[in-house]
């Protein structure tokens, strides 16, 4: 629905959403988001504002008239609670999308979740750093260097000033310095901060948890551009392994407990999140291709990595995907002596087979 | 309805751009609420003392070096923290998975055993640097040799670890090192499994020296495997082979020790098999040591004839090798044997040899037990004579030894035996009724003087007298 500055009411001036300038445009849905132009409406809609389009009509709206001071209590937390889940939705919405690579939709997303954050947390809260870090990757993507560089800068300012910062919070950071690094080419410093990163998601989650193994696959991806080929194949190896039990383990839950109750699906560790499910497209789909390109390439690699990716089709319910991999697996371990292997393979395929 | 309004300058140009890519550019942070913040400008030094401060204060920091990132990392970070960094930024990450799990098992270990235990106040390896330099080199070493396919390096890598840390007495740690030497050697084929032979020895000694006997004896079994048609495989002029022996002969002995008491069969059982390798290790003193307790054993289950079967194979060996002590501790048993059989002449036999090998190395307490025991055995067949002189010796030796419970106990006896030898002659003079006897005792009594063995006076008056009286 198109719109006039001019005429809008006195003393109100409606931005657009991703910009901040005089808007043309408002969506017709929730009526409370504006745009300046139909670009960035779109751009908007794919990046977060499909999935937050009717929660936003009720964070927005201006507060009705609620007589008693138990009410308007009762509607401030509501409030926030809304805000909170927001800010975790387009969270984990704008890391999904920079898994798949979309970055430029990622931006939105990443924005619409910062400026929740500044409304819940306040301006120099941690609570903001991981914002920061998507806006920081996100730009990273797209090339824009300096940017990322001030996003990250703005984050490590923060992390630096609050020593009770959590772990997970500075090996993300780490993470995305890291990248930043290998961007502009700098692989010295690049190694270092992936360290700093690995180091502290161990503390956090140990050496084997899949929230790991992304440092090790950006520090593989690291080597391999720097042409130590060793120690990349070593890396991709140990990230393989940690997906691959990882996977397992999901894969024998999903297995074994009875089809009955739905919500047991839903344990912590029978369940990925959707930004973890890109990720493991993502890392796993790369290590493969690498694998596939390797002249010196040894079958057990190559038969673990078909596994891995089988088994993640199957618990995506693409089971002619995983069956095409796991025939892949069975094909290049029939020279593997490893009994144990070939067997779990076997075992899977006839899982496959009775899902249907 | 009024006609659209021409866009606003600018809008047009930022149509034809991708509009994604521009309000990131424009706004490179979104917008914060409560305005912007301005800086503010630096005081600056009114008077002369303040420049003349803040002259020094510049000076002092133009002296000082300027720090790179890692320097200040360096400074920020823990010590671990740091050696992290190092080893995972050189690629290390399977060191890196080695120590942390380390460190955290230790750690783990400790809430586990509680502020009670000695855990509690142990410096724990984190703190330890040198450790961790240490780790760090090996560890880093093992990880290029792996990469490369070159086990025997890694397996050289992390015994330097095992050995360094047996040496600084952390043996949870050689423990470690040792178990993944083990597994690291399985994969060098091209020796032949000699490595693995390492392994498994080293292994089997550190569980033995932690007290778990019977895993330990399952690690030198391997290895005994491993080494038995290998006889060129030399360490310090030992084959293989023999060492396995050895090294299962003391296992298989101290489990059977540990045994005695709650399974008598089973200890019998191991001691055999003790003994056994100790015949093949080809080592004359071992096999007759292994002999030996195989007898003792067969002893105490009741078997005298094996027993003493074995006994005297120690004896012969024991003579071969000039061994007067072995020799000793041979007849002891086999006289306690012979003893315990009934045949007293046998023991007695057995037992001198003893005392006189005892007497030929002048070996004081070896000569007292002897002596003793002699004593003992003269006693239950009622030779007093020479019990009470044999105790005498016992009791002399000791005195001169001064040890106060050989003491003790050679004094009771030698009182014992001279009390036996008494009784004989007081038992005859309470017998005879005549006063020479009488008056025998009576002096006995105030005097404590050992005349029974005299032969009587001449009767004499009184004594008719008495006679007399009686009729």
């Amino acid at each position: 629905m198109t719109l006039n500055p001019l005429s809008n009411p006195k003393g109100v001036k409606l931005l657009c959403e991703l910009c901040q300038k005089p808007a043309f445009v408002q969506c017709t849905i929730c009526r409370v988001t504006y745009y300046c132009g139909v670009e960035h409406q779109k751009a908007d809609w794919l990046g977060i504002h499909e999935k937050i389009c009717d929660n936003l009509a009720l964070l927005r709206q201006p507060a009705p008239f609620l007589p008693s001071e138990g009410e308007r209590e009762k509607r401030e937390a509501v409030l926030l609670d809304k805000k909170r889940q927001m800010i975790d939705l387009t969270r984990t919405t704008g890391q999904k999308l920079l898994f798949e690579g979309k970055h430029e939709q990622a931006v939105p997303a990443a924005m619409q979740s910062l400026r929740f954050a500044i409304d819940v947390y306040g301006l120099s809260s941690i609570e903001l750093v991981p914002s920061y870090l998507i806006l920081g990757e996100a730009s990273i993507g797209l090339g824009r260097l300096s940017q990322a560089e001030e996003y990250l800068a703005q984050g490590q300012w923060t992390v630096l000033k609050t020593p009770e910062c959590s772990n997970a919070i500075k090996s993300k950071l780490y993470r995305n310095l890291g990248l930043l690094h290998a961007a502009k080419g700098e692989y010295d410093e690049a190694l270092r901060n992936l360290a700093d990163d690995i180091y502290h998601a161990s503390v956090e989650f140990g050496t084997d948890d899949i929230r790991t193994s992304g440092g090790y696959f950006h520090m593989a991806n690291v080597f391999f551009r720097q042409g130590k080929m060793e120690i990349a194949d070593s890396l991709y190896r140990q990230v393989t392994d940690i997906w691959y039990n990882h996977l397992d383990s999901i894969v024998k839950c999903r297995t074994k407990t009875p089809e009955t109750p739905k919500g047991m699906f839903y344990k912590m560790f029978c369940f990925l999140d959707e930004a973890q499910e890109a990720e493991a497209v993502q890392v796993l789909n790369s290590i493969y291709d690498i694998r596939e390109h390797q002249p010196n390439r040894k079958a057990p690699d190559l038969a673990l990595i078909c596994h891995a990716l089988a088994m993640l089709y199957f618990i995506f319910h693409q089971v002619k995907k995983a069956k095409e991999f796991g025939r892949k697996a069975v094909v290049t371990s029939d020279s593997n002596p490893d009994e144990n292997f070939s067997r779990k393979i076997v075992e899977f395929m006839k899982i496959c087979d009775n899902v249907k | 309805m009024a006609a659209i309004l021409p866009p606003i300058v600018g809008q047009r140009t930022h149509v034809n751009q991708p509009p994604a890519t521009e309000y990131v550019q424009q706004k490179s942070i979104p917008p914060i609420k409560g305005g912007v913040f301005k800086l503010q400008p630096v005081n600056k030094p009114q008077g002369k003392a303040d420049r003349e401060l803040m002259n020094k204060r510049v000076k002092l920091r133009a002296e000082q070096p300027l720090l790179t990132k890692t320097h200040t990392q360096k400074y920020r970070n823990t010590y671990i923290h740091n050696l992290s960094l190092d080893m995972l930024a050189a690629g290390f990450h399977l060191s890196f998975k080695e120590l942390f799990s380390l460190i955290n098992q230790q750690e783990a270990d400790r809430q586990r055993a509680g502020p009670e235990s000695v855990m509690w106040t142990q410096v724990m390896i984190i703190d330890e640097e040198e450790k961790l330099d240490m780790l760090q080199k090996y560890l880093t070493e093992a990880e290029t040799a792996e990469r490369k396919g070159e086990f025997e390096k890694v397996y050289n890598a992390r015994y330097e670890l095992a050995v360094y840390f047996e040496d600084s007495g952390d043996k949870w740690l050689s423990d470690h090192f040792y178990t993944t030497c083990l597994s690291t050697s399985t994969n060098v084929k091209s020796d032949g499994g000699r490595l693995q032979a390492e392994g498994e020895r080293n292994v089997g000694l550190a569980l033995e020296k932690s007290g778990r006997y019977f895993e330990a004896a399952e690690h030198f079994e391997l290895y005994y495997n491993l080494s038995c048609n290998h006889d060129d495989w030399m360490k310090d002029d030992v084959t293989f082979h023999r060492d396995a022996c050895i090294n299962l002969y003391h296992i298989n002995s101290v489990i059977g020790q540990e045994l005695q008491d709650s399974d008598p069969e089973q200890s019998l059982e191991f001691l055999l098999k003790a003994f056994n390798k100790a015949k093949e290790s080809c080592d004359r003193q071992l096999e007759g040591e292994a002999a030996y307790e195989l007898g003792l054993a067969y002893e105490r289950n009741g078997d005298g004839e094996t027993a003493l079967l074995h006994l005297n194979h120690f004896l012969e060996t024991c003579k071969r090798a000039e061994d007067d002590e072995g020799i000793g501790r041979a007849c002891d048993a086999i006289a306690k044997a012979y003893s315990r059989k009934g045949e007293v002449k046998e023991s007695i036999h057995y037992l001198q040899q003893f005392v006189e090998t005892a007497e030929r190395s002048k070996k004081e307490t070896e000569l007292s037990k002897a002596c003793h025991n002699l004593g003992n055995l003269y006693n239950k067949l009622g030779k007093y004579e020479e019990a009470a002189e044999y105790f005498s010796k016992a009791y002399n030796i000791s005195r001169s030894l001064g040890e106060t419970v050989s003491i003790n106990t050679n004094r009771v006896q030698y009182g014992i035996s001279m009390a036996h030898r008494m009784m004989a002659g007081f038992g005859a003079h309470l017998v005879d009724i005549s006063q020479p006897s009488i008056e025998r005792i009576v002096d006995w009594k105030s005097s404590r003087t050992d005349e029974f063995d005299k032969p009587f006076p001449e009767p004499s008056k009184s004594s008719a007298f008495f006679r007399s009286l009686d009729y």
